[in-house]
Parts: structure tokens; C-alpha cells; sequence
């Protein structure tokens, strides 16, 4: 188990700036996604501390050891770098069984036969793969395979184990599965984690600490809930929840003696503001509520904002409901518990009501507060 | 500072193999083919031994334009260069109209039809283009001489008595059709990938508009695939110009030369300033063609939908075409796939050249001891000692050159494709790509001048084996690299660094993960270029010595001392290998090498 320091980090391809001046600390034994859109940066990252690729400039530490300096001419191989890493097609190597491909990273150390075989059969065991070892990848399914990967990985106890989209390749239900076993297999194991992944949802799932990027720097780096629930800007804002957010342009105005957000397209909403003192007047800001953050209702209580609904898709357990105040105005989708919903549909008339939200910088986007927490 | 940080940069630069690999690799190649090429320019601007016999006052090694002025403007040049380049472009453009035509057609009706027994006709038409190029020329002179030009009868001078005019025996018509038919497989092959590769989805939407078959065949399927028919046609025609051996049989007995044939008969005489010349011109003319190629493809990249899934398999119904086409068919390949080796079957049990009767018929010239009033006492080949040597040094040279373009191959292919995006990644493919630009007879040509002398340590290599293998390996270049590369991009690098992550060395990701997952892939190289090496003459004629005899010098040498029988039966014994090989790569899910 180690600790990570990346220090001042940068890996340019060509023209293009894939990872730009970035600093990041990993606390031993923490489970930490790097979470962004294709090209963001987070692979590269990734493949950086692995020693895959090698980095412009910068540092890493892994542990005590520093594994590259690009000033002190340090470049430790990967295979030197006590790591293990899961690729995103698991990289198994196709002429090889199943044991073949666990056992490879074992035979430098010369273990006894007898050994090798124990700690296979554990291995097996622990990802539930027993009676599978003489099989090849390619007759397993695509879950087997993952789970294989994993086991070559683990077999050798690295101190640190990478992740590069394990699981972007496996069907909806199968990724629920696999990734409580992974997180199970974190806390069993306590190894230091590096996950990569594009999906927010299993971000926020797995990790400890989730780091938010684009284009090669990181916007955020904080707990799930704080980057869910106070993004640090608007690229995080929009990037994280499933509905996308509601992102509404407004202005600060005084109103009956004190300050409050009126929204550009919906005069009648009333935003509370808790903090108002960092807040001035005629400030421009850009409203982030999220869909479960907004309740609707279809008895009008007077000066509510009221909005039509456009369409309603029930998923199940909730229903998500697309608002329209008018033609040509940029819509609010609400995600609201389903028996609040039931006989609601097209062209019917309900009031509107947030409940809790933040305020970003219309002009920098950063986040200078929020409301209702 | 500056030294520690270039000392940190080179030892980085270290730790990484396939960078060393590639560099190495590059300096090879700017050794055996940068090099010839300039040493070519350069000798065909100094005066060679002819220059004092053709230039008072001129001195061995000293500068001049000379040469060229003599090709291209001098009173020679007529003869020697403008007509020897108009029968070229004249045979390679109708050539690559035959076999473009006839190749796409056929291309069309086995994907895109219900013919019948499609995989035997796929299999079938493929073999004109893996016998020796020469094969229907052999056969045609067997047909059409007569004894008005010297020689035996054949056959239809035979049959009928009347001498065939001169030009249905050689010249234009009968090397356009040879070469036309031995290339309707390449086409056939290329139209083929392109047909298969069109999304079918493009065409069912124009039916479900309510176009009718023949307007989908017209308004969607020709123009999409009209750039690789653009490209087929510029590959072909390059191609056609580079033809050595089929030019040389039916052009050379009544003096009809092209360009390839032009620069033999130079390099022959030991006329080498003309030959590097005439040498020059014809690289140039080729490498225009491709760079063309290229260029066109480029810019109509945009509309080629080689990407569709193509799923659909419904064929296009023939109806009332389906026996006519089919019968077509069956007669086009009797005719012109089994007809010429047939042909060159009863040729080699003739006791007596150009008598067609059955009692003229005799195993002599395969099995029989030395008579002395036959062939001036050869024995049959299969007793002949000189053949027997030929069998062996051919075998030997194929086998030898393919194993190492197997080699080569993966290690090209291992250092182009891992340095994707440095520098010299794409001068290595470039560089393995120019032996592709210059013509068989005019590659010979440079190695027979370069080798011909010592470097260094190197001592002259003029009449050894290692000469005839080496040039062999680097004209073979091209499709080494590609298909290299082509096995290494099969490979996923996370492969190759989950190796590295379980800190396993070079060598052994190298024999553990890369060997075992080419393999195929090489093995089907690795056959294709023994097939290729086999059949090879144009490359191999000005170098062999008669110690390093092979069976296509020694067609070549027997066709024109008229020991036909013997040629025509160790050619037989050539297409019985490649055949064979065919078939072992056909097992094994292989290709044809376009």
C-alpha cells in the first residue's frame, strides 16, 4: 500500500496538451476516479503513473519512491513500479488459458509449482472463476473475462491497482454487478486505486475521492458528494447527474428590501437565497438545480412559477418531466418520486418549486453559493 | 544543465526497444535502398567502359550528360527509348482495359449474384495471376509460331498450313492478352474487397425508392466504387509497365521491344549508361503513377464506404442469365486458365517439336537418359543435372527469401506500428515501399552494379547466391512490410504493455506474446513470398551466373535455344510448386498477394 504524488505533470501529443501542469495527492489505501469526457486527460494520467507513457515534465511518487522525474532523468519501467493495471478490453492475452494468463506475471518470481497452483485456486476463487482455468478468453463471456483481468492483476499484490474503463465494455445490468464486486474488492484488499472512467454514475459509486477533468486539467477534485452537490464550476455542474442538470440564466436583483435571483426566462420563480452577503446586486449568474431538486405540484399555491408540461417518461420508480413556460424558452426537467405523478401528462398546468440549488459566476463559472441546503 | 538533460534523454530513449529497432532498421534501409538508387542516378552521369569506344576523348568515371542526351534526344533515340515507351504505355494501357473489365465484371457477378458454384469459381480464377506471368505467352507461341519465323511450326500452322501473320504471333495483340489475363485475377481480387466492402444498406435504400436493379447497378454501386476502380486501374497500369518476361518472349524473336525489355537488352550488352538511363525513366514513370494513386485517393478518401457492415447476403438474381453466364464462364476458364497449361503439358511429350500426332507422344524429355539427336543430347529434367541444380537453387533462393521477409516483415511492422507518430515511423514504410516503384528488370539492374564491386569489407558479391537472395528480399520489401504490418496492427498494444506491466522483458513479450499471435499471419506471408520468389524472373535475369541457375533463367535461356519441350516442362514443374503452396495457404485462410 502507497501513497500517490503526482507533481506538476505534462504530456503533450504533438500540438495537443493531453495532461497540463497537474497536481495530485492519493492517500494510501484510497479509492480515487479520475472522472472526464473522452479526451480530458484522465487516460494519459492514468498510463502516466502506470510508466506506459512517459511524461514531458513532472514527477511521481509512489510511496517513498519517486518512479519519474523528467529533471532528475528518473524513469522506473513499469513492470518496476509494483502496479497492476486493467485495461479497458482486459488486454488477455488470446493464446493463452485462463491459468496461462493469471500465472505470467508470476514466473520472475520463481515461485514453487505447488505455490503457484494455491494461490491460483484462490485467486479463482475469490473472483468466481473456479473450473475455468483451462478455458480460453475468447470462451468466456464478456463478464468472465473481466473478472480474469482482475485476477491477473491481483495475483501479483501489487500495492497499487489501475483501472482504465474495466467495465465500459459489459452490458447495463452486468456493470451494476461487477462494480459492487470491485468496490468489495477494494475494501478486502485495501490496495491504492486509481479508476478511469467516463460514466459519472460509477464515479460517484465507487470512489473516495472522485477528479474531475477536461482537457488535460482538473476542474474539481472532492468527495462524491461535493462534487455532485457543489460543483466547483459550470463543466462540472453539467457534466455530473442523469437527467442533466438545469442550468438557468438570471440576475441578482433586490426585491422587497432584499437580494434574490429572478431567472431570465422564468420572471415569476422565486430562488431563496440563505447567504445573500457575497451576493451584489445586478450580478449575472447561471442557476444549477439539479432535476430531484424540484418539486412540482398541481395545486397552485399563489406567486408559484407555473409551467407547462411538455412530455412525462416514467422510468419505473420515478418519472422525469420535461417543463415549458412558453415556446422558444429553454425547458426545466424535473425527476420527481412516481406516485407525485400519477394521471400527469402533456398541456396540463403545474406550479413549480425549487427546493435547493447553487449559484455559478455567469462569467467565470465558478460556484459562489448555494441555496437550501 | 543542457549535457545531464541530453544524457536523461538519450538514456530514455534507450529504454525503449522498438525506438532502437526502428532505428536500426532505417539505417538498413538507407543502405539497400536509398543508396542503390543514388549510386544509379550517379553512374548514369559518368562514362562507363563504352564511353572512350563512343566519345573521343571521353574518360572512365568522368562526368557527363551524355547518356542521356543520347537516349532521349540523340539519333537513337527513336529506336532505343520513343518507340520502346510507346509499345510499353500502348501494352499497359490495353492490358489493364482487359483485365479491369473483365475483372470487375466477374468481381460483380461472384459477390453480387446467384451464380452457382461461386467458391470454385473464386478459386479458379485466381490461379492465371499465381502461375509465372509467362504461363498464356508460352502457351500462345505454341499456337501461333510458324515457321515462317524460323523455328517449328505451331499448332495452327499444323492443323492448317497457312502461316499465321506475324502480328497474331507477337508483338502488340498477343502480349496485351497475355498480360491481360494474367492480371483479370489482381483486378478481379481488388473489385472483389471493394464490392464486398460497399454497405448493401446504400443500395437497398435506392430499391426502397423504387429503383430498379440495373439503376442501383449504375447510380450507386459504379460511382462508389469508381475510385478503387480509378486506383485498380493505376495499380494495373504501373504494374503492366514493370512486366519483363512476357515482352521478352513475345516481343524480342521479331525485335519488338518495350521499355523493360529495352533496359535487359542494355545491362545484357553491357551498355550500362543507357540501361541506368532507360532505368531512370522507367522508375520515374511508375513512381509518378503511384504518387498519383495516392494523391487521387486522398482527396476521394470522402465517399469510399469502406466502412459498412455490408449484411445483407441476398444476391442479385440472374434469372435467364444464370446458364448462360454460367456456361461463359466454365468456357472462359477452360480456355484461358487450363487451356495454356494444357498446352504446356502436350508440348513437353512432343519427341518432335511441332508435330501434333499421338505418335510423336514420349515421357523423354521429363524422364529419358541423353539421346544425342534430341535437344543435343539433354536429358530429361528430371535427369539433368543442370535442371536437378536449378530445381534447388530456386527452391533454395524462395525459401530462403521468404523466410527472411517473414522476419523482416514483423520486424518492420513491430517498429513501424509501435512508433506510430514518430518521425521515423513513417519513413520506414515509406522507405520499404520504393522497391514497389522500381520494375523488376531495373532493380536487378542497380543490384548487378552495386554488388558487382567490394565496399569495405564487403567483398563483391557478382555470381553468389547471397546476391540473388539479398536483391530478392529487398524487391520483396513492400509486401513484407505490409503485411507485417497489417499482422501488427491485429495486435492491440494493451497486449503487449500488460506484459510490461507484469515486468516482462522485450525478448520475451517479443517470443511470448508477439510470435504466437502473427503467426498465421506470417506463416501465409512467409508461403506468398515463397510462391512470388519461385515464379521470379525479371529481378533474377541479369544476376544469375551458371552456377546460380534457376528454373525461370533457364526457361528463359531454353525458350530462345528452342529446347521448348525442356522449358515448357520445367515450367510445369514452377506451377505444380506455386499450385501446391496455394493450396497449403488456401487451408490455412490465406490470401493472394495483389
Amino acid at each position: 500500500m502507497s501513497a500517490i504524488v503526482l507533481k506538476n505533470l505534462c504530456k503533450n501529443f504533438g500540438e495537443v496538451k493531453a495532461v497540463h501542469c497537474l497536481d495530485l495527492q492519493i492517500k494510501d489505501g484510497d479509492f480515487l476516479t479520475l472522472l472526464g469526457p473522452s479526451g480530458c486527460g484522465k487516460t494519459t494520467t492514468l498510463r502516466c503513473l502506470s510508466g506506459l507513457e512517459e511524461p514531458d515534465t513532472g514527477e511521481i511518487f509512489i510511496g517513498e519512491r519517486c518512479v519519474f522525474s523528467s529533471t532528475r532523468g528518473i524513469n522506473i519501467l513499469p513492470g518496476q513500479r509494483n502496479l497492476g493495471l486493467v485495461f479497458q478490453n482486459y488486454a488477455l492475452w488470446p493464446h493463452m488459458k485462463v491459468a496461462q494468463n493469471i500465472s505470467f506475471g508470476l514466473r520472475k518470481a520463481k515461485l514453487q509449482k505447488s505455490v503457484v497452483e494455491q494461490k491460483m485456486a484462490q485467486i479463482l476463487k475469490t473472483v468466481g472463476l473456479e473450473g475455468l482455468a483451462d478455458r480460453y478468453p475468447h470462451e468466456l463471456s464478456g463478464g468472465q473475462q473481466q473478472r480474469v483481468a482482475v485476477a491477473r492483476m491481483v495475483i501479483t499484490e501489487p500495492a497499487i491497482f489501475l483501472f482504465d474503463e474495466p467495465l465500459s465494455n459489459l452490458d447495463a445490468k452486468l456493470r451494476m454487478r461487477l462494480r459492487s464486486e470491485l468496490k468489495r474488492l477494494h475494501l478486502d484488499l485495501g490496495a491504492t486505486t486509481v479508476y478511469v472512467t467516463h460514466d459519472q454514475i460509477e464515479a460517484m459509486a465507487l470512489s473516495d475521492q472522485i477528479v474531475v477533468m477536461r482537457e488535460g486539467v482538473i476542474q474539481q477534485a472532492g468527495s462524491p458528494y461535493e462534487v455532485y452537490h457543489f460543483p466547483a464550476n459550470l463543466f462540472v455542474a453539467d457534466f455530473m447527474g442523469n437527467p442533466e442538470t438545469n442550468l438557468l440564466a438570471g440576475e441578482i436583483r433586490r426585491r422587497e428590501g432584499s437580494l434574490a435571483v429572478s431567472l431570465n426566462d422564468y420572471p415569476g420563480a422565486v430562488i431563496p437565497l440563505t447567504n445573500p452577503e457575497k451576493l451584489r446586486e445586478g450580478l449575472k449568474v447561471v442557476v444549477n438545480i439539479r432535476p430531484e431538486d424540484i418539486e412540482i405540484s398541481r395545486t397552485a399555491d399563489t406567486g408559484a412559477l407555473r409551467c407547462k408540461v411538455y412530455t412525462t417518461q416514467p422510468m419505473g420508480s420515478e418519472v422525469i418531466i420535461h417543463l415549458r413556460a412558453a415556446e422558444n424558452k429553454p425547458g426545466i426537467v424535473v425527476k420527481n418520486p412516481e406516485e407525485h405523478c400519477l394521471g400527469l401528462g402533456p398541456e396540463m398546468t403545474v406550479a413549480v418549486h425549487f427546493k435547493r440549488g447553487n449559484l455559478l459566476d455567469a462569467g467565470s463559472g465558478k460556484l459562489i453559493a448555494s441555496f437550501g441546503f | 544543465m543542457e549535457l545531464t538533460t541530453s544524457i536523461h534523454r538519450i538514456r530514455r530513449f534507450l529504454q525503449h526497444p522498438e525506438r532502437l529497432w526502428g532505428v536500426a532498421l532505417l539505417l538498413a534501409l538507407i543502405v539497400l535502398v536509398v543508396i542503390p538508387v543514388a549510386y544509379i542516378i550517379a553512374n548514369s552521369l559518368v562514362f562507363d567502359a563504352s564511353g572512350p569506344r563512343l566519345v573521343r576523348g571521353a574518360q572512365v568515371g568522368h562526368w557527363t550528360l551524355f547518356y542521356w542526351v543520347r537516349v532521349l534526344f540523340g539519333s537513337m533515340a527513336r529506336s532505343v527509348f520513343y518507340e520502346p515507351a510507346l509499345h510499353s504505355l500502348l501494352i499497359s494501357m490495353g492490358m489493364t482495359v482487359i483485365s479491369l473489365t473483365l475483372g470487375a465484371l466477374l468481381a460483380w457477378v461472384v459477390v453480387r449474384t446467384d451464380l452457382p458454384w461461386k467458391r470454385f469459381f473464386s478459386m479458379v480464377l485466381i490461379i492465371p495471376y499465381i502461375v509465372p506471368s509467362w504461363t498464356v505467352a508460352l502457351a500462345w507461341i505454341m499456337v501461333f509460331k510458324s515457321k515462317r519465323f524460323g523455328g517449328t511450326p505451331g499448332l495452327l500452322n499444323y492443323l492448317f498450313g497457312a502461316d499465321v501473320p506475324e502480328w497474331i504471333a507477337y508483338g502488340y495483340l498477343p502480349i496485351i492478352i497475355a498480360l491481360g489475363i494474367h492480371y483479370i485475377p489482381y483486378t478481379f481480387l481488388l473489385m472483389r474487397g471493394v464490392l464486398a466492402n460497399i454497405d448493401s444498406r446504400l443500395e437497398e435504400s435506392a430499391e426502397i425508392l423504387g429503383a430498379g436493379r440495373f439503376e442501383v447497378l449504375r447510380r450507386i454501386t459504379f460511382p462508389l466504387a469508381l475510385p478503387a476502380l480509378g486506383s485498380a486501374f493505376i495499380l494495373t497500369f504501373s504494374k503492366g509497365l514493370g512486366e519483363f518476361a512476357t515482352q521478352a518472349f513475345l516481343g524480342l524473336p521479331v525485335r519488338f521491344y518495350t521499355l523493360s525489355t529495352r533496359v535487359y537488352s542494355a545491362l545484357n550488352n553491357r551498355l550500362f549508361g543507357e540501361g541506368y538511363v532507360l532505368s531512370l525513366v522507367l522508375i520515374l514513370i511508375t513512381a509518378l503513377m503511384v504518387w498519383f494513386d495516392q494523391l487521387m485517393l486522398g482527396t476521394r478518401k470522402a465517399f469510399v464506404t469502406i466502412e459498412g457492415k455490408g449484411t445483407r447476403k441476398k444476391a442479385v438474381a440472374l434469372r435467364l442469365w444464370r446458364l448462360p453466364m454460367t456456361l461463359l464462364l466454365l468456357m472462359f476458364v477452360t480456355i484461358f486458365v487450363f487451356g495454356p497449361l494444357l498446352l504446356l503439358g502436350w508440348e513437353t511429350l512432343m519427341r518432335i517439336d511441332g508435330r501434333y500426332g499421338l505418335d510423336n507422344l514420349t515421357l523423354h524429355y521429363w524422364i529419358g537418359k541423353s539421346v544425342h539427336a534430341l535437344a543435343e543430347g539433354q536429358p530429361g529434367i528430371f535427369r539433368n543435372d543442370g535442371i536437378l541444380r536449378a530445381i534447388k537453387n530456386s527452391v533454395l533462393l524462395a525459401g530462403t527469401t521468404a523466410l527472411f521477409s517473414g522476419i523482416i516483415g514483423i520486424l518492420l511492422g513491430y517498429a513501424v506500428v509501435r512508433n506510430r507518430g514518430r518521425f521515423f515511423s513513417r519513413l520506414l514504410e515509406n522507405l520499404s515501399f520504393v522497391p514497389y516503384m522500381i520494375p523488376g528488370i531495373a532493380f536487378g539492374g542497380i543490384f548487378l552494379t552495386m554488388f558487382a564491386r567490394s565496399w569495405g569489407p564487403l567483398p563483391a558479391l557478382y555470381g553468389t547466391f547471397s546476391l540473388l537472395a539479398l536483391t530478392c528480399i529487398i524487391k520483396h520489401l513492400p509486401y513484407s512490410s505490409s503485411s507485417g504490418i497489417s499482422a501488427m496492427h491485429q495486435i492491440d498494444p494493451s497486449l503487449e504493455e500488460a506484459g510490461m506491466i507484469h515486468g516482462i522483458g522485450w525478448g520475451a513479450r517479443f517470443v511470448r506474446i508477439i510470435m504466437p499471435l502473427t503467426k498465421s499471419g506470417i506463416f501465409s506471408a512467409i508461403l506468398l513470398t515463397f510462391i512470388t520468389t519461385m515464379r521470379v524472373l525479371d529481378v533474377v535475369v541479369l544476376l544469375v551466373t551458371p552456377k546460380t541457375t534457376l528454373m525461370t533463367s533457364i526457361i528463359f535461356r531454353y525458350q530462345s535455344q528452342e529446347f521448348t519441350q525442356h522449358a515448357y516442362a520445367i515450367m510445369l514443374v514452377i506451377v505444380f510448386i506455386v499450385l501446391a503452396c496455394q493450396t497449403i495457404m488456401n487451408r490455412f485462410g490465406g490470401k493472394v498477394e495483389l
